[in-house]
């Protein structure tokens, strides 16, 4: 089944009233200040040349250390360039500015989750979650 | 549908947010798959059959977990064990409490996508503390 068949088949599984409850949860969130901000530091952070190329060398230095774990040899030299990126992220406003404000909008997000919990009378997040979105 | 009120900014107040997060709570409880699990809770609970099966099973569990560490339960106690575990299972309100259970999960992880889809971040993941896999 490709994606476009299967996400045919969720709308049709899910009757038209809980569709549209969920679509203006999902257009309320976004119209929150939380998510406002939030959209506002992601495309700040996608506009900045800079800061994007400091995320993808810290996930490619990352990437190459846990390789090396695995096969038990650590290069120092690369560890070292792991730690100046670590430090070159800490320092960037931009990634800084993003992770705060995806944390605001993540903070909200569990807020309003409770919120849908409290009147189901279970943890709705816990059984939204697919196995297979983790680890 | 809610009546959304929103200021000069076209900002959604966190009243507006928590409104639309009850709405959707509120109909979510009205399917089918939300009030079967509620019933086939109450009569999994209120099954004496079912309940009188769930403790023998646990407390043959317990007895033999001091055996289980040692690596030492007998054959005629691991059968009995697996028989009290199958009798347990195999409780006509289990089984639909347990169906019941995987249509209603079925249900919310659609919910989920959808509301993921929407606003661009993972809904369920998003909404867990402690990282990935805490």
């Amino acid at each position: 089944m490709d994606k476009n068949t299967e996400s045919t088949t969720i709308l049709h599984a899910l009757p038209a009233t809980l569709l549209d409850a969920t679509s203006s949860l999902s257009e309320n969130l976004m119209q929150s200040l939380a998510f406002q901000r939030y959209q506002a530091a992601d495309g700040r952070l996608h506009a900045d040349p800079e800061a994007m190329q400091l995320l993808t060398d810290l996930a490619d230095a990352q990437q190459k250390i846990r390789q090396q774990q695995y096969s038990g040899a650590i290069s120092q030299v690369d560890l070292q360039q792991l730690r100046v990126l670590q430090v070159a992220v800490k320092a960037n406003e931009t990634i800084q500015d993003h992770a705060m404000c995806q944390e605001i909008a993540k903070s909200f997000l569990r807020e309003v989750n409770q919120e849908i919990s409290s009147l189901l009378g279970f943890d709705f997040a816990s059984l939204a979650r697919r196995s297979d979105g983790c680890c | 549908m809610i009546d959304t009120v929103r200021n000069d900014l076209e900002v959604a107040s966190r009243e507006v947010v928590m409104q639309a997060a009850r709405q959707l709570a509120e109909v979510l409880a009205e399917t089918p798959q939300f009030q079967e699990f509620e019933q086939a809770y109450i009569t999994y609970r209120q099954d004496a059959g079912t309940q009188e099966a769930l403790q023998a099973f646990q407390k043959k569990q317990t007895a033999l977990k001091p055996f289980v560490l040692l690596d030492s339960v007998s054959e005629a106690d691991r059968q009995e064990l697996l028989l009290l575990k199958d009798r347990f299972y195999s409780q006509p309100s289990v089984i639909r409490y347990a169906k019941a259970q995987e249509n209603l999960v079925a249900i919310c992880q659609e919910v989920g996508d959808q509301l993921s889809k929407g606003i661009g971040m993972d809904y369920a993941n998003s909404c867990q503390t402690g990282g990935c896999c805490g």
